[in-house]
């Protein structure tokens, strides 16, 4: 009872109850299926839970080989216990980001309170914020790295700040949750160097005085990452991963338009058409772009991500009105010189550099930890107005963000799983289930490998036995030209990815079979079964060999 | 003195700029055209001067009227308009020289300058949409319109307003100055000159209701608006005493200088092929 005496932890309680009914209704459902990455990563986790091998037979991995593209390892093992408890589930592997969901809620509220100790109004703004944006659901609710980066990010900022504020240990913990970070998600290799760069100029004075315990907390930092840039000597993949196929230098189109101006250059001194036509200029207004991308409205609070499953349909990531609060708070923040402006908008600029550095943008995913000063800056504009106590314009924003929030609620709960489940690859659980059940009358079981990687939808579902997989699987480690290596099959389970019915024509495989996708549909054979999308579409249909 | 010298460069620079190869570059097709061009290149490089004025009228200094001077000389929008046989170029001298007798004028005579100001445009840009084709478009096209001229890349990486006949590959500013931009935009609402961000916003509006659409070149009638902007953000800066930003300033500029010269490259030498590839798409005066 203690607790509800403040009216601050009163309201603080509120949110956080909402944020975790928000976060934790029907997780398993909506989104309405688990997406490659999220089941990849919870049957690793199974794997090692069961072998202490990863679906490669590595021990212990520092990096996850998943399909070639080598996912930071945190989020894997956080899902560990869960499974443990909940079974291999959807629930078990989406569990953990709720969880975290809400920290990060918590901590937005205590590092308001950090950062401007009497600004307690503004601390819960920011944590009700955090608790209804569209963009801290949505990856609350899905088990796509990024949450783990951003609270063990909030973390490592918030107990620095406090071993400035001289609280004992808080420069170690910062080190551990810096250092945790780097194992959280790719972007965080790029993030937590630069970040500790700012702090170490910022805060030179404080920090070299010999109190803070600097140089234990470094000793742990480097103790705690020295795994994996060990690692990395031996395959640099696991530091890097995927992100040398993602990068722009790893796209074609700035060497092609290069090429294309350095040939009309072509009676020019060599010298000069390379001066104006260098790569270091082109590449650098091609990040640029792509940076500044990320702030534009349309992506912002109109689109949102169009790569699945980072889309919200007919919806941005803020609300709308957002936009323009973010922007009033950042006005706010300049006009006023307040503390932590600068680390605010470093955070801002830092947590946009990785995503520019690729060329599929603008990215709602890989820009995630922007939402933490996103969030503050529209606790700023929403606590001027309040201050201000002009009723039209409180009244106004609450009408807005009930409108918002149920907009949102709408689109999220009820428009995704029944409109478009195919982003989030439904239908193949139904089909992983409905195989199970009949294996045994078939000595071979064809699924194409069009998309989603359905070989980690039939282990998953049908909880293979790590131990058997990680004998039997048959893969080339051959990367596609994303970058993806497939898996060719385990068992008798085939996954070609360059499957056609005139390749794999039925009568030459007996007691097969054949489970395609719709895209695939064969009129002239006869139907066993399908599984439907939930708009009553055929998402996966099944067939005999004669 | 010294400021009049360094005006007096900025016109000739603008002067360069515009009359140097005119009529070659790009290449005129209607010869019946060429005295616009002259026209256009005349009156586009005082542009800059009258930018000048209309940054002193509105209580700037004359550190940040030259600097906008500057910028409106040495922008590739600017330069674009004032090569061709451009209508809105002309408009936009007649608008700053109205606004400039506006300031100088006293009683009725300010009125009867503010009631001229439409009069101008409309007089000197007869294609402008609503006179060449009154089309009221959807929300939905306005809003997206909207968002497409208040976007980040057409500011700075691919101006779309002058479809096939404009250098799309630049922005409305520079790359460079996006930073000096920003600056100056939050010291323009800081200072609160409600009067210049409303007739900003009344040109955005006009452009984006336009029908024809990306081909809304009535943008261009804010451009000094932008230069305005530019010069505010490099004088704060430059006055700023923090080391970093001072760095950050001379660093800015060598950046900009490069990419001025990017743009005259690619002006001189990319962009003939890119008209002559395209001469059957390009309509009306050019």
């Amino acid at each position: 009872m203690a607790l509800f005496k403040s009216k601050q932890n009163f309201f603080l309680i509120l949110i956080l109850i909402m944020s975790l009914v928000v976060r934790i209704f029907k997780v398993g459902e909506i989104p309405p299926s688990l997406y490659t990455d999220e089941i990849n990563q919870g049957y690793n986790a199974y794997s090692i839970l069961q072998t202490g091998h990863d679906e490669h037979g590595q021990f212990l991995p520092l990096s996850l080989r998943s399909f070639g593209d080598y996912k930071p390892p945190l989020p894997t093992y956080l899902m560990i216990p869960f499974i443990k408890i909940f079974g291999l589930t959807e629930l078990a592997v989406r569990l953990p980001q709720v969880i975290l969901g809400v920290i990060s809620v918590v901590l937005m509220f205590y590092s308001v309170k950090l950062f401007w100790p009497a600004q307690r109004r503004l601390a819960l703004l920011a944590a009700f914020i955090a608790a209804v944006s569209p963009w801290h659901i949505l990856e609350s609710r899905s088990a796509m790295l990024v949450m783990v980066s951003l609270v063990t990010l909030q973390l490592a900022v918030y107990f620095f700040l406090k071993s400035i504020r001289n609280i004992k240990f808080s420069l170690i913990w910062s080190a551990v949750f810096f250092a945790l970070s780097v194992y959280a998600y790719y972007g965080m290799r790029l993030i937590v160097p630069l970040f500790l760069l700012y702090f170490l100029l910022t805060f030179r004075k404080v920090l070299f005085s010999g109190q803070k315990g600097l140089f234990t907390a470094s000793v742990i930092f480097l103790l705690m990452t020295l795994p994996i840039l060990l690692a990395y000597f031996k395959d640099p993949d696991v530091l890097i991963g995927r992100a040398r196929t993602v990068s722009v230098f790893y796209d074609q189109g700035i060497k092609l338009r290069q090429w294309e101006l350095l040939s009309q250059d072509v009676s020019e001194v060599p010298g000069v058409t390379l001066f104006f036509h260098n790569r270091y200029y082109m590449y650098g207004r091609d990040i640029a772009r792509r940076f500044l991308s990320h702030f534009d409205f349309r992506f912002l609070a109109l689109t949102g991500d169009k790569s699945p499953p980072f889309e919200i349909p007919s919806m941005g990531i803020i609300y709308p009105f957002e936009y323009f609060l973010i922007a009033y708070g950042i006005f706010i923040l300049f006009r006023k010189k307040t503390e932590f402006r600068n680390l605010l908008v470093f955070w801002l600029i830092i947590s946009v550099v990785p995503a520019a550095l690729t060329f599929m943008t603008p990215s709602a995913n890989r820009t995630f930890n922007v939402v933490f000063p996103f969030i503050i800056f529209t606790g700023i504009a929403l606590a001027k107005a309040v201050k201000a106590r002009n009723k039209g314009i409180i009244g106004l924003l609450v009408i807005l963000y009930m409108v918002g929030f149920a907009q949102f609620l709408k689109q999220y709960f009820l428009v995704l799983p029944k409109e478009h489940a195919d982003w989030w690859n439904f239908g193949l659980k139904d089909a992983a289930v409905k195989v199970a059940g009949i294996e045994n009358n078939y000595s071979h079981i064809i699924v194409p490998d069009l998309r989603g990687m359905p070989y980690i939808y039939f282990l998953f579902y049908n909880q293979y036995d790590p131990a058997l997989y990680q004998k039997e699987a048959q893969r080339s480690y051959a990367a596609d030209r994303f970058g993806y290596e497939h898996v060719e099959g385990f068992g008798k389970y085939l996954f070609p990815n360059d499957f056609t019915w005139d390749k794999y024509k039925a009568d030459l495989w007996p007691d097969t079979l054949f489970v395609v996708p719709y895209e695939l549909e064969n009129p002239q054979l006869p139907q066993k079964d399908t599984v439907y999308y939930p708009d009553k579409k055929g998402a996966y249909y099944f067939y005999e060999s004669p | 003195m010294k400021d009049r010298i360094s005006l007096l460069l900025i016109l000739s620079l603008s002067l360069i700029l515009r009359f140097w190869q005119l009529g070659y570059l790009p290449a005129i097709f209607n010869q019946n055209f060429f005295s616009l061009r002259i026209l256009s290149a005349l009156l586009g490089s005082l542009i800059p001067v009258l930018t000048f004025l209309f940054v002193i009228k509105h209580s700037f200094d004359r550190k940040t009227a030259l600097f906008a001077a500057f910028f409106m000389s040495i922008l590739p929008w600017g330069i674009v308009e004032s090569r061709i046989a451009s209508q809105v170029n002309i408009a936009l001298f007649f608008v700053l020289l109205i606004f400039f007798l506006y300031s100088i004028s006293n009683g009725a005579w300010k009125y009867i300058s503010l009631f001229l100001i439409p009069v101008a445009v409309v007089l000197t840009y007869p294609d402008i949409w609503f006179i060449k084709k009154l089309e009221i478009i959807s929300g939905k096209s306005f809003f997206n319109n909207l968002m497409i001229l208040t976007s980040f890349e057409m500011l700075t990486s691919k101006n779309i307003t002058f479809w096939w006949g404009g250098v799309r590959e630049f922005g409305i500013i520079y790359l460079s100055l996006a930073p000096l931009f920003l600056s100056g935009l939050f010291h323009l609402f800081r200072k609160k000159y409600s009067a210049i961000l409303l007739v900003f916003l009344l040109i955005l509006l006009v452009a984006a209701m336009s029908p024809f659409f990306p081909e809304s070149r009535e943008f261009y009638l804010s451009l000094h608006i932008f230069s305005l902007i530019c010069a505010l953000g490099l004088r704060k800066l430059s006055l700023s005493k923090n080391l970093y930003i001072k760095m950050f300033v001379i660093f800015m500029s060598f950046f900009i200088i490069y990419e001025f010269a990017q743009f005259l490259h690619f002006y001189v030498r990319h962009y003939p092929g890119q008209v002559r590839e395209n001469r059957s798409k390009i309509y009306g005066t050019f």
